[in-house]
């Protein structure tokens, strides 16, 4: 495959910023003219940025033993962003030839003027060191350069494993897929920041779906939708699909004998998996500036978290350690730079069970009086706005071991695989439900149920976590199906958790 | 003033993707066997607003550019932003490599079917090439010109499902939901300024009610090109315009109204504003309730929520042959209450869709519910040959790990015989969709009926009214509020999600307007709570169904959106309280 190199994202970025600016060169005397004639924006830009991002994925999938997708694609394009008059404008294009960039930056310069006519204050990104720097996610083995045959190989032997017995009826639907993605990131803006970035990012999954002719049951992993690390194919062996394949099928076989989960309050063990989507449903999300500040309330909803809970809110027990973190290595939202252009650091945004931290971007840190960025900007591929994304998000180890944990359990439920997820609009009011439960009794695993779910106020909850696993059992969970935003755009992040336990949870559905 | 430079613009992309795509067939030509392109190009002009400023203002045009090569029945794959030559024809290499290594797909299917349809709804360019969209426009415009409704055209000549000798050249399929409006009259899109205007309005009386909103209005436009190298070719344009707001107060009361249409200068972003706040103004103070069983109404984007689960998990013919889903071996038998029909129409003038499935397929209505009973599924090509009939064109995009799905589903209230033609796959007539309200009058009438707060505290009931159940054939919802005693009224959900795929047992919360309603009127506000139901338990004990229905977009968590009443049931189980 073509790609563009480094000359030409200078080519497209620099002309695009020079034709906002006017008082610099472009590549393109053309386009040049065109805008000069125009003339009305000189004196008003204060900001551009500009970010030209390829795409390249590969998506393998065998579904009931045969090749069920097969995905090779590539996406290029350009998404620009002024502050003219102190509002913003945003527009994107993948055309990117000299006429597709002036389209998009009159657009942009456009939609700023009309975003002028209704602003409470004037822009106010927050200064930031400005960088010229290349950064790329470590890794081994390209995967975009191991042939298909050989994935194929390794898909094919998984779900013959899964399956098992091609006799057994009960098997409904078996899955295994491989993902890749490359993002090659061009960033400039007009404080003169130059950021070239290649994030990589490798994962795969496994699924079956069983049935006893009464009902369904399915069992995932690593994870429901699979598990995705920054690295190359290196990544793959790690996943252990071959060793895990027929373990999964048992539990899934396990399920459709099993009692249901009961009702009542229990204490809970969750693990990794499910407990990532935890971190980022009630901790993450909540946390976002812009849900805080109510920008996001006619879709995605605000946060219980407001203003005044900063530095003095009690999120949880002083087991709760939150760290936001994108220079840990494999994380999914790992970057250089983020796209701001601001270098991510590392901190906590729940220290000790107290809230220190809300996630920012250069847009909104001012609104809580922050003078930096919090490294939390960033935008689904080249044709959406960048705006506040979760860093990957991560529960800091405890002391115990799993099996110290389960031990010291009277009676409890432990789960496991995310099956559903909701919550209410100001992330307060949770229900999930996993895809596998064991009851504890006196410290042993007694039985598998079915169907289980739990429920709490996310505060409360929190403030019953009363134990965390050591770092053996701590490992990152990527996320890559985060929607958030109008254009909805999807991103990706990662959790680190160890299974954890909480006191008194409301377990089951009443009947 | 809109540049007529835009239009033009359009214009000439149209036709150059269409001369593009023909390009890409010949470089193909001899790399495979068959050839398949499909293209999606997205303009999206969105503004949004919170804390009553503008917030985000964007302008978005992408190309997504999808080639299947196929050789013997192998396939390949690959897929592009960019028309850029050099590089599709890079990536078409690598893909036709690829064939060599594919295994044979036993399910393949047959994509010059499609030159073997014929239908009075195909508008054929009488030199077999690509139309433009000017002739074809006028051509749309000389149909509704004539007084026939596009929607009625095609589904009276596709719903006839004939076989007819095909001609040699190329076909253009023209379903264009423009063809529903006058052509003449359509902006796409409105400037940014344009776009401001209106959010301006609605601020400016927000604040002189002490509130504060935030909200979207969106103008998107979708072309869909297809062509096979067999000789077809289809064309389709989806547009859509959206204004939402919600509104609040300084106590966190909130209310919320939407709208979704072809294009905005359809929406009347005044009266939408207008709900909104009155919304918001009657959601103050709301008090609690018990968890437990209530009869609810759900007003259309509420209902929308349980149709669309039902579709994903109950309709998806694949899950039905796999026996994955809740209705499997249910075909003929009664899964919902009776007063219940759902159908699958791409031709609803409400919102229409593609007038062909991704195999080239004339997508057909099909009657998934007829009066309750489990009556069809869709299909495409491998489904129908496994239940040995005929594809109905329901098709996604090939290869498909979710199968056929339906994409324009319709619900609503029972039918009679005389409703159906001599065919029984047939769409009934649709005096519903005919006499519609849209949401603007549905909810305009609701607000007028918003009270103080003075009904004593509410009791669960059970579904026991269920014997009282009785349906007018023409109700709105403000007649089901006035019929209603002792209820809870719901303005939408929020975050539903399926915690049990056996029952359908769904969960989420209400927002934006919960209500409890006494002698036919809203009394007070109830704060907001988390449901947990199955929507198979809940959706066999209706009390009432609007006969005005309303399209809701899916808001981007499933494909397209669908057209849906509002509804009365006797009992939802609501299961923890939140303070929000």
């Amino acid at each position: 495959m073509t790609t563009i190199n480094r000359k030409d994202f200078f080519t497209y970025a620099e002309s695009a910023i020079a034709l906002c600016k006017l008082n610099r060169p472009t590549t393109s005397r053309k386009v040049h003219s065109e805008f000069s004639s125009e003339n009305i924006y000189n004196n008003h830009i204060s900001f551009i940025d500009v970010r030209i991002v390829e795409t390249s994925e590969e998506i393998l999938s065998l579904r009931n033993n045969q090749l069920s997708n097969l995905i090779n694609s590539k996406s290029v394009g350009m998404g620009l962003r002024v502050v003219l008059d102190g509002a913003w404008g945003f527009a994107s294009s993948s055309d990117l030839s000299s006429e597709g960039i002036a389209r998009t930056v009159r657009k942009a310069i456009s939609i700023a003027k009309a975003s002028a006519l209704k602003i409470r204050e004037r822009a106010r990104p927050t200064r930031e060191p400005v960088h010229i720097d290349r950064w790329q996610t470590p890794y081994l083995i390209d995967p975009f350069k191991i042939d298909i045959e050989e994935k194929l190989k390794l898909l094919f032997e998984v779900e013959s494993i899964l399956r098992g017995n091609s006799l057994d009826t009960r098997v409904k639907e078996s899955r295994v897929h491989l993902s890749f993605k490359r993002e090659h990131q061009w960033y400039l803006n007009s404080e003169g920041a130059k950021i070239e970035q290649e994030i990589m990012r490798s994962g795969g999954g496994m699924s079956i779906s069983v049935s006893n002719g009464k009902e369904i049951q399915r069992r995932s992993f690593p994870s429901s939708m699979g598990q995705y690390l920054q690295g190359g194919y290196e990544i793959i062996p790690g996943l252990r699909l071959l060793e895990n394949a027929e373990k999964i099928r048992e539990e899934a076989f396990s399920l459709l004998s099993a009692p249901t989960c009961p009702h009542g309050e229990r204490e809970l063990i969750i693990l990794g998996p499910q407990l990532a989507l935890q971190i980022h449903e009630s901790i993450g999300h909540a946390l976002e500036i812009d849900r805080v500040l109510g920008l996001e309330a006619n879709f995605a909803g605000r946060s219980f978290v407001d203003l005044e809970k900063r530095g003095r809110f009690r999120y949880g027990s002083n087991s709760l350690n939150i760290v936001a973190d994108s220079t840990i290595p494999q994380g999914l939202a790992t970057m250089g730079y983020d796209d701001d252009g601001v270098r991510p650091s590392r901190y906590h945004v729940i220290k000790d069970g107290i809230f220190h931290n809300y996630l920012t971007n250069r847009e909104w840190a001012h609104a809580v009086n922050e003078e930096h960025s919090g490294g939390c900007s960033r935008a689904d591929g080249w044709k959406n706005i960048p705006i506040v994304r979760m860093p990957n998000l991560n529960l800091s180890p405890g002391n115990a071991t799993l099996d110290e944990l389960i031990a010291d359990t009277k009676d409890g439920l432990m789960v496991d695989g995310v099956k559903c997820w909701s919550i209410d609009q100001y992330r307060y009011n949770f229900q999930f439900g996993t895809e596998i439960g064991w009851l504890i009794k006196n410290g042993q695993i007694i039985s598998v149920v079915k169907d289980p779910c739990y429920s709490g106020i996310t505060p409360e909850f929190w403030g019953r976590l009363n134990a965390v696993c050591n770092e053996d059992h701590w490992q990152l969970w990527g996320i890559i199906n985060c929607g958030k935003g109008q254009p909805m755009q999807l991103a990706e992040m990662s959790h680190g958790a160890a299974p954890a336990r909480f006191s008194k949870v409301q377990i089951g559905i009443k009947t | 003033m809109a540049s007529p430079w835009r239009d033009f613009i359009m214009l000439e992309s149209t036709i150059n993707n269409q001369k593009k795509i023909e390009a890409i067939l010949d470089i193909t030509h001899h790399m495979a066997d068959e050839t398949l392109v499909y293209v999606g190009e997205e303009i999206e002009e969105l503004t949004r607003f919170g804390e009553n400023q503008i917030t985000q203002n964007v302008s978005i045009h992408s190309t997504n550019i999808d080639v299947l090569l196929a050789k013997q029945g192998r396939i390949s794959t690959t897929q592009t932003s960019s028309w850029d030559l050099n590089q599709l024809t890079t990536q078409l290499i690598s893909a036709a490599k690829l064939l060599e290594h594919q295994s044979i797909d036993p399910d393949y299917p047959d994509f010059s079917l499609y030159s073997k349809f014929s239908s009075n709804a195909r508008l054929v360019n009488a030199e077999g090439k690509w139309n433009s969209l000017n002739e074809r426009d006028k051509l749309i415009n000389n149909i509704s010109n004539s007084g026939i409704q596009g929607d009625i055209l095609s589904r009276n000549n596709i719903s006839t499902n004939s076989f007819s000798t095909s001609p040699s050249s190329p076909n253009l399929v023209n379903n264009n939901r423009a063809s529903v409006s006058n052509i003449s009259e359509i902006k796409f899109p409105s400037t940014a300024h344009e776009r401001a205007l209106p959010i301006i309005s609605h601020i400016k009386r927000c604040e002189k009610n002490s509130l504060i909103t935030s909200g979207i209005i969106s103008e998107k436009r979708c072309n869909f090109y297809w062509a096979h190298s067999k000789g077809g070719r289809s064309f389709f344009r989806d547009d859509m315009a959206i204004f939402s707001a919600t509104v609040m107060d300084n106590t966190g009361a909130a209310g919320w109204s939407s709208s979704n249409e072809l294009h905005l200068q359809n929406i009347n972003t005044t009266e939408i504003s207008l709900q909104a706040i009155e919304k918001c103004k009657n959601n103050k103070y709301p008090r609690e309730i018990a968890c437990g069983e209530y009869p609810v109404i759900l007003e259309p984007s509420a209902v929308a929520d349980l149709l669309m689960f039902l579709n994903y998990y109950g309709f998806a013919t694949q899950a039905y042959c796999e026996e994955r889903s809740p209705f499997k071996n249910k075909l003929g038998e009664k899964i919902l209450h009776e007063s219940i029909t759902i159908i699958d129409d791409p031709y609803n003038k409400l919102r229409s869709g593609w007038g062909q499935d991704f195999e080239g397929i004339p997508r057909e209505n099909i009657m998934i519910v007829k009066n309750g009973i489990f009556n069809d599924l869709p299909l495409d090509q491998k489904y129908a040959q496994k239940l040995g009939r005929i594809s109905n064109g329901h098709a996604t995009k090939y290869p498909s790990t979710i199968g056929p799905l339906c994409l324009n589903l319709q619900l609503m209230p029972a039918i009679t015989n005389s409703d159906f033609s001599n065919s029984s796959q047939a769409v009934p007539n649709l005096t519903a969709s005919k006499s519609l309200a849209n949401i603007s009058s549905i909810k305009s009438k609701t607000e007028h009926l918003l009270q103080s707060p003075t009904a004593s505290a509410a009791l669960p009931t059970n579904s026991s009214l269920l014997g009282n159940t009785s349906f007018s054939n023409h109700t709105s919802l403000h007649n089901i509020i006035e019929k209603s005693d002792r209820c809870l009224l719901i303005t939408h959900l929020h975050y539903t999600n399926v915690i049990n795929p056996n029952q359908l047992t769904i969960t989420g919360t209400t927002r934006d307007g919960f209500y409890w309603i006494e002698n036919g009127k809203i009394v007070y506000p109830v704060k907001n709570m988390r449901f947990t139901d199955s929507i198979l338990r809940i959706l066999n004990q209706v009390l009432d169904i609007s006969s005005d229905q309303i399209y809701v977009d899916a808001d981007g968590f499933f494909p397209g959106g669908v057209i849906v009443p509002a509804l009365k049931l006797a009992g939802l189980k609501f299961t923890s309280k939140t303070e929000y």
